[in-house]
């Protein structure tokens, strides 16, 4: 009897053993682990989608552990460190040179299912941004592009033509100081992170590291130029000091152009019913690139997962047709070209869609060092803050971030990569 | 004592004495050990000797600036703490009606966790619309951009720990209660003023409680972080911005271990915190003999 219950159990061990290494939860669902950075605006669409899925998918369970989007990296990290990393969680942003070494390269589960996934569908930007070095480690649900934002009513009230897609750096510093008056900026500079600085630099033809990623270059002639002109944003009186303007900047109503603004604040900006807004792409600086960045906002999965299979189909999901339409009405850009030529947002702000795709065709990268966001927050924007409040020169900051980024990359052995 | 007490003593002691072990002992020689390896905690750790402690000296463009951001917040912040809290303490000693309505409310916003204070306060010291600058502006006064000033971020948190006083205002109040009123007595018959009174009797009665939270403050204001954690994620500048002004030396270090994992810097950074730490408050004991009143050797 003893020995016939243990074989059974043996047997059934090696059952279960063979086919996934963590066991069915009582339903006979599979649990896929989803470290989520909780969102308050996109709680309740995230929570319909997982239930929408698990519906489809009744031998899987999606278990949500939420975590502060503050948090959510360092959170990430210990778990990564603890061996215990979720099976799937947020990548494709400028973390994953970081988090590369941890991710699964998903190309044969892509190459398998091509038709479903249908990568032609999304933008040529998108796609070449999902492939790095080739292979597909994330599947996207958005993603941000850098753009120009600008208020249709304060132009109108100016007699001042709307903002073109051949716009210079030089119709648009003219703009802004034209329409600087009456309590009302012409611009507004984004301060904290590299966003519009770092955009500003590619414009002028510079950029933060050699190609290689083995040295700073900031001090380079282009990327002076590129901080002076940003700078200069403020030194001409077209916009406010960092903390001087508008508490809620460009969403006041009393800034007139925005400059590299985030696609993620549509949402915000359609609910304001007063905000008569409008996107074009970004001007093009004096090497005739407009430098706007381009990130995802993806989900990838852990080399370590004992559900790969079942993680793949989750993600497959998320950034199917169905996820991609929830996103655009909860105010996401489309990020499927078919999602897109719907419509389904098209009563709605901003109009001029085609912007979008002159950005998305002219972005650029963020530089794939897992050293990035350290050296570009930590070492370049404390001189960048002098610079803007400070009598500091561009060129004086632009060696002092350089020479610390080069000794940050010397002590961690040039290891930027 | 007995071999049996002396057992029963060990016995006693153990539970302790293991937790001091694996708790806080272990964990202090490993981050020793750390120090001088470079270690992002997903790779094991590489020994480069002294590398950590060279950079942070020599090269990192943060570590200075830390140090004296730091020291600036504590020579700022540990006086005027100590004097808010012993001015507010003398007027709770008074004999006035709703005496412990008074002590509870002062005491209140040291219960307030600091962060919530610093999301609170970043509110208030808001350039353009919060309410400081609002109450200056109604009495003609053109108000800083506090916390998007590099000049004017620290003096502005070194403003908001006087909030948190009440700690201290409580080992005042019970130091002055501790004051004898029999000498109290003999210099107001000797025709001594309020003033007199306080210098030659109250204040070194009370020398040994100010030393105690004069230590307490400066060990306190180096290790100084969840404040400026919250204040600086709050006001748009960033943790430590604009421009480092408010980069606390443990805001620095936390960021070098938990946003960038760079664990062997963070533990070096650790040790020569808890070495400065040792030597200021070695230097405070030696020191406190020539201004602390020992009843017992007068």
């Amino acid at each position: 009897m003893n020995r016939g219950i243990v074989g059974s159990v043996m047997a059934l061990g090696l059952l279960t053993g063979c086919s996934h290494d963590r066991p069915v939860d009582p339903q006979g669902r599979h649990t896929v682990i989803w470290l989520y950075p909780v969102d308050v605006g996109t709680k309740a669409m995230t929570e319909k989608l997982v239930a929408q899925f698990e519906m489809e998918n009744p031998d899987i369970h999606i278990d949500v552990r939420a975590v502060p989007g503050s948090q959510y990296q360092t959170k990430l990290k210990t778990l990564v460190a603890a061996g215990e990393p979720p099976d799937v969680f947020v990548c494709g942003d400028v973390f994953f040179a970081y988090l590369k070494p941890f991710l699964s390269d998903l190309t044969d589960l892509a190459r398998r299912d091509a038709k479903e996934i249908d990568l032609d569908d999304f933008y040529p930007a998108v796609q070449k941004a999902m492939q790095p070095g080739g292979h597909i480690y994330f599947m996207p649900q958005w993603f941000n592009v850098s753009l120009l934002y600008y208020n249709r009513r304060i132009f109108d009230a100016s007699h001042e033509p709307y903002p073109r897609a051949d716009w210079t750096w030089s119709d648009y510093a003219g703009a802004a100081k034209r329409l600087t008056k009456n309590g009302v900026w012409g611009s507004t500079v984004t301060t904290g992170w590299w966003g519009e600085w770092l955009t500003l630099v590619h414009g002028a033809g510079g950029d933060l590291f050699d190609p290689a990623i083995t040295h700073a270059t900031l001090d380079s002639p282009a990327g002076i130029q590129g901080l002076t002109f940003y700078r200069d944003t403020i030194k001409d009186g077209f916009a406010p000091p960092p903390g001087m303007g508008p508490a809620t900047g460009f969403a006041s109503d009393k800034v007139a152009m925005d400059y590299g603004g985030h696609v993620g604040l549509w949402a915000t900006y359609r609910q304001i019913p007063t905000l008569d807004w409008e996107i074009e792409a970004l001007p093009k600086g004096p090497s005739g690139r407009r430098g706007g960045e381009i990130s995802l906002t993806a989900l990838g999965i852990a080399k370590a997962t004992p559900e790969r299979e079942s993680a793949w189909r989750f993600l497959k999901f998320m950034s199917s047709k169905e996820s991609i339409r929830a996103h655009v009405d909860r105010g996401y850009v489309a990020i499927r070209r078919s999602v897109a030529a719907e419509h389904r947002d098209a009563n709605l702000p901003p109009r001029n869609r085609a912007a979008v795709e002159i950005a998305l065709n002219s972005a650029e990268p963020i530089p794939s060092s897992k050293d990035f966001v350290e050296i570009a927050l930590d070492l370049v924007q404390p001189e960048i803050d002098r610079m803007l409040t400070e009598d500091v020169s561009p060129a004086e900051v632009t060696k002092k971030a350089t020479e610390a980024a080069n000794a940050f990359l010397r002590a961690t052995n040039g290891a930027a990569k | 004592m007995s071999r049996t007490q002396a057992r029963w003593c060990w016995l006693m002691i153990a539970p302790a004495t293991v937790g001091l072990l694996l708790f806080t002992i272990g964990p202090m020689l490993t981050s020793l050990w750390l120090s001088f390896t470079d270690y992002d905690v997903v790779s094991s750790p590489r020994f480069v000797g002294t590398a950590n402690y060279r950079y942070l000296l020599t090269a990192d463009p943060s570590f200075w600036v830390s140090v004296k951001v730091t020291a600036m917040y504590a020579l700022g912040s540990v006086p005027l703490g100590l004097f808010a809290a012993l001015a507010v303490a003398m007027l709770l000693n008074l004999d006035v009606p709703f005496r412990g309505a008074y002590r509870t409310l002062y005491y209140l916003p040291t219960l307030l966790p600091a962060t919530v204070s610093g999301v609170l306060w970043a509110w208030i010291f808001q350039p353009t619309d919060g309410a400081l600058n609002q109450m200056l502006a109604k009495v003609g006064v053109h108000g800083p951009a506090w916390t998007q000033s590099p000049s004017w971020a620290l003096p502005a948190l070194i403003l908001m720990s006087a909030w948190g006083y009440g700690g201290a205002m409580v080992i005042f109040l019970a130091g002055l209660q501790e004051s004898p009123r029999a000498l109290h007595e003999a210099a107001a018959l000797d025709g001594a003023g309020q003033w007199r009174r306080f210098w030659v009797v109250t204040w070194p009665a009370l020398t040994p409680t100010v030393f105690f939270n004069l230590t307490m403050g400066l060990i306190g204001a180096m290790k100084a972080f969840d404040q400026a954690f919250a204040f600086g994620q709050s006001n748009g500048a960033g943790v430590g911005g604009p421009a480092r002004a408010t980069l606390f030396y443990v805001l620095n270090l936390y960021t070098k271990a938990f946003e960038h994992f760079h664990m062997g810097l963070a533990s070096a950074m650790a040790w020569l915190l808890f070495a400065v730490i040792a030597a200021i408050t070695f230097l405070n004991f030696r020191l406190s003999k020539r201004w602390v009143y020992d009843e017992a050797t007068g």
